[in-house]
């Protein structure tokens, strides 16, 4: 059924788990997201140990520098930022604002190109691309997800969930196949007709992620996704992240100045003053999916 | 894709229903107005059209007097005679034609049973209804031999047996025309108004009998000469009209007595071209009704512009999410645009629906004929897209310039 979300994507992380396609689809559909979850916990201090060798790279920036000219001042927003982030990292890149995190995230989500330096994505060097060129590629690789959800109001789930692929042309029964899948796999299974307008914050993020991973990207790019949700709610989203990366093997990355969604990450990325300052794996990070442990 | 852009189109503005229909209504106010008016024009256009072809045609009319500015400007010089002279001399001196007639008017004493009204009465000649095509209700017309006999025979117009026969038959009674005695011998058929006023009413004798009989004072130039109002002559076919005009002319001019540089004293009118003419004022008017209503249609474009630009604003952020998920900046300009086309269009069909109905309803009503012709249609239809797709394309424009990165953090 996802067959098409893991191919050669699948990271050797999750075999070492045992755990097959066959296996973690019934607690997904069945039981929902959160309850599937649990029991995998104890699995991600395993995980990443063995993933930085055999992982390839999925994003590789070398000497990203993004200048504005405001009048006669230069405002220096990157100075000189390298990172590479393997499939199936779970990472955060945290910094306050004004570090330049935004324009990173720009710049990584191909919303926006360097001044200088090169960025490959997926094996594609995208910095010299033109504004229709990086659409596509926003439209195949990226999956991005808003604080604010961005869904079209008055517009059913799986309408919402299907709108990247209309700009991939793929046909209307694959479609709503594809994004029917999709909303099953972030719990919404029931919740495809509802309007975004009718659904609770949560759910609406859910359709959001749905949204972001109905393409199949090479990465999620989250920018601040529980900033408008209460703590629980935003520790099952964190959960529902966490299970499709352990589960899904998928890339996520976190841009946030929250602690808390640091806390559930396996990696974390600190920037300031449009530099890298800090690179950390963290060895016990969270389970999301516990409950307790996004409270403050 | 563009068939997903138009369901989103039509999504979007069913999200926004109220709205969508009240920028509709500019263009349907605007469609149907066209529609409306142009039947209208087109209508008097048709009458105006059957009016001279229903008076025959292949025609060529001679008449007094130099026609000042064409049909319907200025009269006809006073001084300037044709006479029978002049009749004689072009039958004689022309050839493609197949029929002739002339007519000397004036308006006479009508009585009969001691009520007396004032008749137009006219003097013809006995091919006058053929040439005319004018068709006998009852009894007969006069003959050669009736005008050679200066015969005092008339016949009626419906609209004089109406006033002066309510209840009578009007056939064999005697009546008097400026005192002088006439037996009715024929009612005409029905003709109906025209643009110079009622056909019917009118009384018809032998131009011989008017010349010398009913209008002896009035019939003769000061030179003598049996003056007419009018020669007619039905040419063969529509070719030969031009040179049968170019021959009168030049009989009319010698026997005129004009000097070169004078201009002829008498016109010579054919029916092709008093269409044309006519034709010529009535397709202005139509095309003066239809710029009139052209500019609601203008005035509902900007109401779709204004509504576009609004739109745009509101969806800042969902532009900036569809740039986001891969939508190229050509296709948000294709989503607004068929949104605003989709908008004017479906007003305009929805204007064409109304304007028809408003023709009907000025037909039933008015009783005047209006014609909706196919082509007007189209042409308002073909309109309102183009009013679409013009005033939508600035909108249109502006949201896929947008920048993604500005318009998803737009509040």
């Amino acid at each position: 059924m996802f067959g098409n979300l893991l191919k050669s994507k699948k990271p050797q992380a999750i075999e070492t788990n045992g755990l097959s396609d066959d296996d973690m689809e019934p607690h997904v559909n069945g039981n929902g997201v959160s309850n599937g979850l649990a029991s995998n916990a104890s699995r991600f201090t395993m995980n990443n140990g063995v993933s930085e060798l055999i992982r390839k790279p999925v994003i590789e920036t070398k000497g990203i520098t993004k200048t504005y000219k405001m009048g006669d001042e230069v405002l220096n927003a990157l100075s000189g930022v390298d990172i590479t982030i393997y499939q199936g990292d779970l990472v955060a890149i945290m910094g306050p604002s004004g570090s330049g995190k935004s324009t990173l995230m720009n710049i990584v989500g191909c919303l926006d190109k360097p001044t200088s330096g090169t960025y490959k994505l997926d094996g594609v060097d995208v910095e010299k691309m033109n504004d229709d060129q990086l659409a596509g590629i926003r439209n195949q690789k990226i999956g991005f997800v808003f604080q604010s959800f961005n869904l079209l109001r008055r517009t059913p789930s799986i309408e919402n969930v299907a709108q990247p692929l209309i700009y991939a042309n793929v046909g209307g029964r694959e479609r709503s196949k594809r994004s029917r899948e999709a909303l099953e796999m972030v719990g919404l299974g029931k919740r495809l007709h509802h309007h975004a307008n009718e659904l609770s914050g949560g759910q609406q993020q859910r359709v959001a992620i749905a949204r972001a991973l109905v393409t199949d990207p090479a990465i999620i790019l989250a920018d601040e996704p529980t900033g408008n949700l209460d703590s629980k709610t935003g520790a099952e989203i964190m959960c529902l992240f966490q299970t499709l990366n352990a589960q899904r093997g998928m890339t996520i990355i976190f841009v946030t100045h929250d602690p808390r969604i640091a806390s559930h990450c396996k990696r974390v990325i600190r920037i300031a003053d449009g530099r890298i300052i800090g690179d950390d794996a963290t060895v016990d990070f969270l389970d999301a999916c516990r409950g307790d442990t996004f409270r403050e | 894709m563009l068939f997903e852009l138009l369901k989103l189109a039509i999504r979007t503005l069913r999200a926004n229903g109220a709205r969508s229909v009240l920028t509709m209504l500019g263009i349907t106010i605007g469609v149907g107005a066209v529609i409306t008016l142009l039947a209208v024009g087109t209508g008097v256009q048709k009458y105006i059209n059957d009016q001279f072809s229903s008076a025959g045609t292949n025609l060529v009319a001679v008449q007094a007097g130099r026609a000042q500015g064409g049909p319907g400007g200025g009269g006809f010089g006073a001084q300037a005679a044709i006479t029978l002279d002049d009749y004689r001399a072009i039958v004689a001196g022309v050839t493609g034609v197949t029929d002739h007639a002339a007519d000397f008017s004036r308006a006479a004493t009508f009585v009969y049973n001691a009520k007396n009204s004032e008749v137009n009465v006219q003097g013809v000649t006995a091919s006058y209804l053929t040439v005319r095509n004018i068709a006998m209700g009852e009894g007969r017309f006069f003959e050669e031999s009736d005008e050679q006999a200066r015969a005092r025979v008339v016949v009626l117009g419906p609209t004089v047996v109406n006033d002066l026969f309510p209840d009578e038959e009007p056939i064999d009674k005697m009546v008097r025309l400026n005192g002088v005695p006439f037996k009715v011998i024929g009612v005409l058929a029905p003709r109906g108004k025209s643009l110079f006023g009622d056909q019917d009413a009118t009384a018809m004798i032998p131009l011989a009998t008017a010349h010398e009989r009913v209008f002896a004072t009035q019939a003769r130039t000061p030179n003598g000469d049996l003056r007419l109002n009018t020669i007619m002559l039905q040419t063969v076919d529509e070719k030969a009209r031009l040179a049968v005009k170019q021959n009168i002319s030049d009989i009319l001019r010698v026997r005129h007595r004009l000097p070169d540089d004078e201009e002829n004293d008498f016109t010579v009118l054919t029916s092709a071209e008093l269409i044309d003419a006519f034709g010529a004022v009535t397709g202005v008017l139509t095309a003066f009704l239809g710029a009139i209503a052209s500019i609601s249609l203008l005035v509902g474009g900007i109401g779709i512009m204004n509504i576009m630009l609004v739109s745009v604003t509101e969806r800042t952020r969902e532009i900036g999410l569809r740039k986001a998920i891969g939508a190229r900046s050509r296709l948000v300009l294709m989503q607004f645009l068929i949104e605003a086309m989709f908008l004017s269009l479906l007003g305009g069909i929805i204007g064409v629906i109304i304007g028809v109905a408003g023709a009907k309803a000025i037909e039933y009503f008015a009783s005047f004929t209006t014609v909706v012709q196919l082509p007007a249609v189209l042409l308002a239809v073909g309109f309102s897209l183009l009013v679409g797709l013009f005033f939508g394309i600035y909108p249109a424009r502006r949201a896929s310039q947008l920048n993604p990165i500005d318009a998803l953090r737009y509040e």
